[in-house]
């Protein structure tokens, strides 16, 4: 398994504007065809506060790619509203190749507090998350913001031998950050916590953490942007800035996963039958 | 108080409203420290604002003075009537002594919608978070100083507005004040608890001018129910 490139575009969708979003998005993979993986963000292709709009814009997916794509793209991840077999329509991410959907992920944690309202919109993923083998050979994952916060999902991809986990986000930026605050994070206090989550994701498990959020506005809210690559030991490699379009490149090394994973063998030792037989006797109340 | 962040933020937002919406630029009317801060914020984003003039709300105060009806005529007829004819004598400041908060907002509304109507902009009002949970629901759609509260723009203007019962207060008070609206309004504390600090009678006064805002902030358009699918409800364009 050779290094992998991985590009981030951290960009700032117009809300409802697909044309324009399609268009941007083609552009950018353009410009990174030689990486092995391009992210983009949660929504990337239509933005997040469509609220009933989302039954107007959602597409049904079918094999094929729904984006189209320059010949010879990389593997490419990107969030949109997805219309089911079932004609609900869910908040999903996919991962294209050659014009084929290599992953699928359909949210699972719709966060309906604050400001968020996508419990009204969408509807719930109840498929456990998967992984993909990139033509590199790297394992891939994808979870979509709310559920990155909660760790049964990224637990479910670590134990499919995730290298790779991609986090697609459409974060807002919330809080002050405080005077103390690096200048990375001076914008939004709420970029702090997900750091936070990603270094420790990452540690915790021995993979790499891609989290691509966005950046830019929709009415009141900024988008926090911060996207940051973590390295299997925590480290962060790379991070863009609060608020603004970025573009992120960094190579990941399949050495790095090795040292993580040497001599700690914390997912080796992992007993998913042991936490399934403490979850049944959770959920039955004893 | 840095004013980056609230810079950046703010010009952020105005200049998307300004992109998705197609107006030209931002109306406003008034003076007052948030005001100046905003107009300033605008300058330096390279953001269109345009400032009613002092003439143009005392035109309004003079049509609502004579379209409202009041009893007793306007203590203020004169001091307008000098404005309007500067060769009969000094040009004086329009003196609001006897005039309640509530008209001296709808005159600067009034001229603010006049504005953003004249050049389709979009009307604005620049009242900080203070004052405005504790005041009737604006009419202008956009409050970019609204998540401030009135001691944080003091950090930054040297100066704030306040509702006039708070205006006695020190600058030491406001901040009081602003923590506690910050623990009832944010962090879920009860009344009580939240303002366990700041004395009576000065907490009764928050506390009625809360309920009374409470009941005059209703969302906007409000229009009743009956279609699948309703214009501020549930029906987004």
């Amino acid at each position: 398994m050779n290094d992998l490139r991985v590009v981030i575009h951290q960009t700032a969708p117009l809300l409802g504007e697909v044309e324009a979003n399609e268009r941007a998005l083609r552009e950018r993979v353009e410009d990174s065809l030689g990486a092995g993986l391009v992210a983009f963000s949660e929504l990337a292709l239509t933005g997040y506060s469509l609220r009933s709009r989302v039954q107007r814009m959602a597409s049904p997916l079918s094999s094929s790619s729904p984006l189209s794509l320059p010949t010879g793209s990389p593997p490419v991840a990107y969030g949109l509203p997805e219309r089911g077999l079932d004609q609900l329509v869910y908040n999903s991410a996919v991962l294209v190749h050659e014009n084929r959907v290599l992953l699928k992920h359909r949210k699972v944690y719709l966060p309906t507090y604050g400001l968020f309202d996508e419990g009204r919109y969408f509807a719930r993923g109840d498929e456990p998350p998967e992984v993909a083998v990139l033509p590199s050979g790297w394992r891939v994952g994808m979870l979509l913001c709310e559920d990155f916060w909660h760790p049964g999902l990224i637990y479910l991809l670590a134990m499919q031998r995730a290298d790779l986990v991609l986090v697609l986000a459409a974060a807002p930026g919330r809080g002050d950050p405080g005077e103390d605050s690096p200048p990375s994070q001076a914008l939004f206090r709420s970029t702090r916590a997900w750091t936070l989550l990603a270094r420790s994701a990452a540690l915790q498990y021995g993979l790499y953490l891609v989290l691509v959020n966005r950046a830019g506005v929709e009415e009141a809210i900024s988008f926090a942007g911060g996207s940051i690559v973590v390295a299997p030991d925590g480290d962060v490699l790379a991070e863009a800035p609060q608020g603004e379009e970025a573009s992120l490149e960094v190579a990941l090394s399949e050495r790095a996963l090795r040292r993580a994973r040497t001599p700690y063998s914390h997912m080796r030792d992992e007993d998913p039958a042991f936490l399934r037989r403490a979850l049944d006797t959770l959920s039955r109340g004893e | 108080m840095d004013p980056v962040r609230p810079f950046r933020i703010v010009t952020g937002v105005t200049r998307e409203l300004l992109r998705s919406t197609g107006k030209r630029g931002i109306a406003l009317a008034g003076e007052g420290p948030e005001t100046r801060l905003f107009v300033e914020w605008m300058s330096q984003a390279g953001l269109p604002c345009i400032l009613a003039s002092a003439e143009e709300v005392l035109k309004a105060r003079a049509f609502l003075s004579r379209v409202c009806l009041e009893e007793g005529g306007t203590p203020e007829a004169g001091t307008l009537t000098q404005a309007k004819h500067p060769e009969r004598g000094t040009v004086s400041e329009p003196r609001w002594i006897e005039e309640s908060e509530e008209d001296r907002r709808w005159a600067t509304t009034l001229a603010t919608l006049a504005v953003a109507a004249r050049g389709d902009l979009v009307p604005t009002l620049c009242a900080n978070k203070t004052m405005l949970v504790m005041i009737p629901a604006p009419i202008e759609p956009f409050l970019p100083l609204g998540d401030l509260y009135a001691s944080e723009i003091h950090r930054m203007a040297g100066e704030c507005s306040v509702p006039a019962f708070l205006q006695e207060q020190v600058e030491e008070g406001v901040r009081e004040v602003d923590r506690s609206l910050r623990n009832y309004l944010e962090y879920g504390m009860a009344f009580g608890e939240a303002f366990h600090q700041i004395p009576s009678p000065l907490k009764d006064d928050i506390r009625r001018s809360l309920q009374r805002s409470r009941q005059r902030w209703q969302p906007r358009p409000l229009i009743p129910k009956l279609s699948a699918a309703t214009l501020g409800a549930d029906l987004d364009l």
